[in-house]
């Protein structure tokens, strides 16, 4: 069957979605809906209605553009936010662990409770409580995004799942480094006082493992804020 | 129909329109409208996150392919959608039963306690 010729319309509200949505797999989306909108209108055609009424019709029954693209954001969304979820939760126990075992593993700490720093007392208490936070925030998002990703979950659940989601994604991130400032800060001071008291070649291994893992969190962290920012465009 | 009164049934209705075998977007929507008597005439807007979710929960599962001189996507079950499905009507029939019998007029119980 041939398709209508005059597509314009089609075209044009194709664009709109197309600058809504910012993200790799718009090409696909797109192609999708024009394959929908060209079918529909190839059957009304068929059926006797004018090529250009033919796409007008398909193009209305597509539904608002800022009502499609809105909802196809954030299907499109929420992968990106369980990996970014699941890569902060896991990065963040494998740093967690490795780290610990860096400090374990070297000399004694080279102060006792009256030479202590008061810099190091604090960053004791602090650090601890953001790395928790931080790996609760992380598992929060994960299982947030478990329980609202079954069928019968209604949208308005979902959406409020998202919403929690981020919120608590963003959290352990911002959290997350700030851990990861206060170590450096707490190395700082430790090899500072006693360069002999850490493991130094334990010290790079891990943080070069650290740096690997980076692009885990990065990759779909970058996915979520290009939808993003096709939302706020 | 209303919209609302579609809330909750969506999922299984797209899954139950792909139990007799893959479909494009457009065919599914057809066919959902056809089998409903046009009771049923869902919009891009709701149609195409929907599969989203489904495909994303594993329920259904979507490859391209050539159409009419274009790009096509066409979606099927999975053995978890068809699981998933079953499910679906089960609990949708279970619950028709039982409004069906709230619903259904009845005669009304005897008096107790009669005079003796």
């Amino acid at each position: 069957m041939s398709g209508p010729d005059d597509t314009a319309a089609l075209d044009a509200y194709l664009a709109e979605v197309g600058r809504r949505l910012s993200d790799p797999d718009r090409g696909e989306v797109l192609d999708e809906l024009r394959d929908h909108a060209l079918s529909h209108a190839e059957s009304l055609v068929a059926a006797g209605v004018a090529d250009r009424e033919a796409v007008a019709v398909a193009v209305r029954d597509l539904g608002p553009v800022d009502r499609l693209a809105g909802r196809l954001r954030a299907e499109l969304l929420r992968p990106y936010l369980r990996r970014l979820s699941a890569a902060l939760l896991l990065t963040g126990l494998a740093c967690a662990a490795t780290w610990t075992a860096v400090l374990l593993a070297g000399p004694a700490e080279p102060w006792d409770e009256r030479t202590e720093p008061a810099l190091v007392a604090l960053l004791d208490v602090s650090g601890r409580w953001s790395a928790e936070s931080a790996l609760g925030l992380a598992a929060t998002s994960v299982l947030t995004l478990l329980l609202t990703g079954r069928m019968r979950c209604s949208p308005r659940n979902r959406w409020t799942s998202q919403v929690l989601a981020i919120t608590a994604a963003s959290a352990s991130l911002v959290l997350g480094i700030a851990t990861g400032l206060q170590l450096l800060v707490y190395l700082a001071i430790r090899a500072h006082v006693s360069a002999a008291s850490l493991a130094w070649p334990l010290v790079i291994t891990t943080a070069l493992l650290t740096l690997g893992a980076a692009p885990l969190v990065l990759h779909p962290l970058r996915g979520a804020l290009r939808l993003s920012s096709g939302a706020a465009s | 129909m209303r919209r609302e009164a579609l809330k909750g049934h969506l999922d299984g209705l797209l899954l139950a329109t792909l139990e007799s075998g893959p479909a494009h977007g457009f065919a599914v929507m057809a066919e959902l409208k056809r089998r409903t008597g046009g009771a049923v005439d869902l919009e891009g807007g709701t149609l195409y996150p929907a599969l989203r979710r489904l495909e994303e929960s594993g329920l259904i599962s979507g490859t391209w392919s050539s159409g009419p001189g274009r790009r096509r996507r066409e979606y099927e079950l999975t053995d978890r959608g068809h699981r998933a499905l079953s499910e679906e009507r089960g609990s949708w029939r279970s619950f028709v039963a039982t409004i069906e019998a709230a619903l259904e007029p009845h005669a009304p119980a005897p008096a107790s306690g009669t005079a003796g």
